[in-house]
């Protein structure tokens, strides 16, 4: 499964994605992101992590409304598919799995 | 809440950028994206915030998953890899053809790559300087009686004062003089340095980094900066700082260190002596008072942060009326740019190097006409080739080839033919730079090397050419409609076309006319020189430089040595460069003009074998230091009737009066450059100057090396200088000489190239004739027939060639190159029709070898594909 494992910028996006469902673009995502994060990310990185995603199937895209914001450009909607989903879940469970893992005495001691 | 916004123009042109670079699937929503963030930022910190993010946002998309792949989608992958492949096959199809093409271009490559490199390294000259561009040369202007108006390069520190003092627009003046004694001695070592002497300014004018010392290392009297390896060649280390090193006989003591001067400099030398030294060892009227010393001073100014020069000039210009009285003199000042001297046209006393701008002209015409012959070269090839490639043309028309994509297939096949042509010429340069060098005035400085800047403008000029030789042939065959091709009448309908083939062909033909008739007529005025008769005999005789040596004990000495005739003495060499004259005039003042002169000892000119029309010259025992032997110009130029009427007649020379001894017949003094005036012979009085070592002519003994042991036993302080006289005129032809050898590789190449393409296009013309040819001979026609039939055109091509050429020829050499030798030869048949010989010659057997090849083949298998 070499190759196959979400970045920590993809699994964020994407679960931003998730979040606006279903009306996840461009800038909302950047807006979401900083937001949620205070993360600053450009536009460009945002598409980019997209782009990969699309093609890597995580993602799919369907053009929505055209807005005057936008000179009359349309929005490009994107949504999570199901290989999105379990690429997502099967992180989650990753980090759960290391998590649940790391002995308790870790978190008792005092680093000070 | 999108109502809140109001939409905005974003700035056009990172717009189009986006447009243009973007994927077309991912355009809109990334246009629209930035779009939005642009409107959201309007409102929330205004315009210009948010125009900027909008530029720096289209240029971080600028990212490979958004960038479309301009080349790949515009020019269509599949037909550029195509087009390569026919361009190859095209060139492989026929190897003489591409061969001659390639090679052609190649030479005229190499050619302007010379010219270009020249050019450059040329330019680049004395930019080193950190302000080279408020750096001026003084340099003065003599306008002489009639003769034409004199720039030197050399100037009269007397200047120094008022330039330093009335000018605010000048910052500082820097000051250069020969004369600086060659002999260092430090540590008991000896050896010679080349120097000057220079101001205080002239560090801090002049950006020479300095290793050690300050720039003010020339202010003290007897202060000398020495050149790096100056440094470690006279005590083999560089910290030299505060050693005393003696310079003639007088002690200096270093106050500075400088890296050795770059090689692309046009003052060169080894030492500084401070100029401040010398009011101690010259006699007579200081240099830096003396108007009238101007040979070997040099003056730079530095202006203040570009100022105007307008004002300094005009006030320069007329200080030298206030300064020279002189009735038949005109002196003028004026300045020149410091990047201008390398190539500028002062080459009279220069300081250093100079390329003459004439030679540079040359060298850039030359090398133009050279690319222009390939040019034309190209383009009559492949529009003579063009027959082959109809059917070509034509069924990539029939199946919707447009116009442009053949038009850019053409096109394309020729920048690769030059790009091919580039790497060949590169391989040219690189062979035949040395012999370019020497031809071309370098002083050891010039290198030709190459530079990535030269690379770049080697490469544009080759696409340049590529393009251009292509454009018609390719615009000929791309017009042609597929039904004409396929038709039978295609070729004659081509044919048609190509008159302008006709008149490159005659151009071509023309200018190796030309330049054939060029280089024998430079061969032969170079011959004609050598030959010339100077007036007097040079045959075994060597110059030797005295030095300041006793003539008498040198005579003494030297005439001992077996193979030795006679020697006599002379102030300087005739026929060197060195020239003397003063003003004189025979029984009217008003006729004042200068009279050459040379100082010679009694046994001079029977040595020489002077031809004396009258009079007994100094071996007369009346001969006292006021008699003078004169040429016939003088007796012409005095109105004296006769030699015998002048002999004892009493001239005024030199602000003396001087009785005539003898008349000599007129001789060269000069380079043939220069038209004899009159002249007197003085007797010399000091010992200074030559020995005229006259040597029996036994041809085999090598008497130069009998006199350099001698030398060398008697004098072994002093480096032996001497040269036999043949050697001395040939150097002082050596211009010509030069000339004559760029001329000839000139024409040669130029040659190549034209002959190389006559012949291919004779070739393609029997090609496209054969079926003409054959059907010719099938019904009985003879090989001259069908040899004459073919020539016509060529004969009428080659009758007009030789009718522009010959007549430009005769003017061109009669008013620009002949006319500045005051003895020349005179151009008659054989020089003019020479070039229309071999091109005739060359046409004719061109033409009859290719009928014979063609009409040789079998009727039947000739004609069978036609």
């Amino acid at each position: 499964m070499k190759g196959t494992n979400l970045g920590e910028f993809q699994e964020l996006v994407l679960l931003t994605i998730g979040t606006l469902y279903p009306e996840a673009y461009g800038v909302g995502i950047k807006e979401e992101i900083h937001a949620r994060t205070g993360r600053k990310v450009t536009l460009s990185t945002v598409h980019a992590a997209l782009n990969r995603m699309e093609k890597k199937g995580l993602i799919k895209s369907e053009l929505g409304e055209a807005t005057s914001i936008r000179g009359g450009k349309r929005k490009r909607y994107f949504t999570i598919t199901a290989y999105g989903i379990k690429m997502l879940s099967e992180a989650k469970m990753q980090r759960e799995a290391l998590w649940d893992s790391i002995p308790d005495i870790v978190f008792q001691v005092n680093y000070g | 809440m999108k109502q809140r916004f109001k939409n905005h123009t974003p700035p056009r042109l990172p717009q189009r950028l986006l447009r243009w670079y973007c994927k077309p699937e991912l355009a809109e929503d990334i246009e629209g994206d930035i779009h939005e963030d642009y409107n959201k930022r309007y409102n929330r910190s205004g315009r210009r915030t948010a125009r900027f993010y909008y530029w720096i946002d289209v240029i971080r998309f600028f990212r490979p998953f958004a960038i479309k792949n301009i080349f790949k989608t515009r020019v269509n992958n599949t037909m550029f890899r195509i087009n390569t492949l026919i361009a190859f096959r095209n060139l492989k199809k026929n190897p003489g053809y591409s061969l001659t093409n390639i090679f052609g271009l190649s030479v005229a490559l190499a050619v302007s790559l010379l010219a270009i490199t020249l050019l450059y390294e040329l330019h680049s000259f004395d930019a080193f300087h950190e302000h080279e561009q408020e750096i001026y040369r003084v340099q003065t202007n003599v306008k002489y009686d009639n003769y034409p108006l004199r720039t030197e390069a050399s100037t009269t520190l007397a200047l120094l004062n008022y330039l330093e003092n009335d000018f605010p627009e000048i910052e500082k003046v820097a000051a250069f003089r020969f004369g600086v004694d060659d002999k260092v001695k430090a540590n008991e070592k000896s050896l010679r340095l080349s120097g000057l002497m220079a101001n205080q300014a002239t560090l801090s004018v002049f950006s020479f980094p300095m290793l050690a010392g300050s720039r003010e290392a020339l202010s003290e009297p007897n202060s000398v900066v020495l050149t790096e390896s100056a440094a470690s060649k006279l005590f083999d280390k560089t910290d030299v700082l505060g050693e005393l090193i003696e310079i003639g006989s007088e002690p200096y003591k270093v106050t500075g260190l400088i890296e050795d001067v770059p090689r692309k400099s046009h003052i060169q030398f080894e030492m500084l002596v401070s100029l401040s030294s010398l009011d101690e060892y010259t006699e007579g009227g200081s240099p830096l008072s003396n108007w009238n010393d101007r040979f070997q001073s040099y003056i730079y100014i530095q202006t203040g942060d570009h100022e105007p020069i307008q004002r300094i000039n005009e006030v320069l210009g007329e200080m030298g009326s206030e300064h020279y009285s002189n009735p038949q003199m005109a002196l003028k000042f004026s300045l020149e740019p410091l990047g201008n001297i390398a190539t500028g046209g002062v080459d009279n006393n220069p300081i250093g190097f100079v390329f003459p701008t004439t030679k540079l002209r040359f060298v850039e015409w030359l090398a133009a006409i050279v690319v222009i012959l390939a040019c034309f070269n190209y383009t009559n090839l492949t529009l003579a080739k063009s027959f082959g490639r109809t059917k070509e043309v034509g069924t990539r028309k029939a199946i919707g080839a447009k116009t442009g994509q053949l038009l850019g297939q053409f096109t394309f096949e020729s920048v690769i033919v030059s790009l091919l042509s580039l790497s060949l010429a590169f391989l040219i340069f690189y062979l035949s730079k040395d012999a370019f060098l020497t031809l071309i005035p370098t002083r050891n400085l010039l290198t030709l090397e190459l530079s990535w800047q030269i690379v770049v403008m080697a490469l544009a000029l080759t696409i340049t050419l590529g393009i251009v030789s292509a454009l018609f042939p390719a615009f000929v065959l791309s017009r042609l409609k597929a039904i004409e091709v396929m038709t039978e009448n295609h070729s004659n309908r081509l044919l048609k076309r190509q008159n302008l083939r006709k008149v490159l062909l005659t151009i071509q033909v023309g200018v190796a006319i030309l330049f054939i008739n060029g280089a024998y007529i430079i061969h032969a005025q170079y011959e004609f020189i050598q030959a010339h008769d100077l007036g007097y005999n040079t045959d075994d005789i060597y110059n030797l430089n005295l030095q300041g040596n006793s003539f008498e004990t040198f005579r003494a000495e030297f005439s001992s040595i077996p193979g030795i005739d006679q020697i006599s003495q002379s102030e300087f060499v005739t026929n060197s460069g060195s020239a003397a004259a003063y003003y004189g005039y025979y029984d009217n003042p008003a006729d004042s003009t200068y009279i050459f002169s040379l100082d010679v000892n009694p046994a001079y000119l029977g040595l020489h074998e002077y031809r004396l029309l009258a009079g007994t010259g100094f071996d007369d025992p009346d001969a006292s230091g006021k008699s003078v032997v004169v040429n016939r110009e003088f007796l012409e130029q005095f109105g004296l009737e006769s030699p015998q009427q002048a002999i004892g007649e009493a001239i005024h020379f030199h602000n003396e009066i001087y009785f005539i001894q003898g008349v000599v017949e007129n001789f060269h003094y000069e380079r043939l450059s220069y038209e004899i005036k009159p002249f007197a012979f003085r007797l010399i009085g000091h010992d200074s100057g030559f020995a005229n070592i006259k040597a029996e002519p036994s041809g085999t003994i090598d008497i130069m090396d009998r006199l350099k042991t001698k030398w060398e036993t008697l004098y072994p302080d002093q480096e032996f200088q001497a040269i036999p006289y043949y050697q001395l005129l040939e150097r002082s032809n050596r211009g010509l000489l030069n000339l004559s050898q760029i001329i000839r590789s000139i024409t040669l190449l130029s040659l190549i190239i034209s002959l190389l393409g006559i012949l291919g296009l004779v070739a393609y013309d029997a090609r496209a004739r054969l079926k003409e040819i054959t059907i010719r001979k099938v019904l009985g026609a003879e090989l001259k027939h069908l040899v004459f039939k073919l020539s016509k055109s060529y004969l009428l091509v080659f009758l007009l060639a030789a009718a522009l050429a010959i007549p430009l020829t005769a003017w061109n050499f009669d008013e620009y190159i002949l006319q500045r030798y005051s003895y020349h030869i005179n151009l008659g048949i054989s020089q003019l029709g020479l070039g229309a010989l071999i091109l005739f010659l060359f046409l004719a057997i061109t033409i009859s070898y290719q009928v014979r090849s063609v009409s040789r083949k079998a009727p039947l298998s000739a004609l069978r594909n036609q």
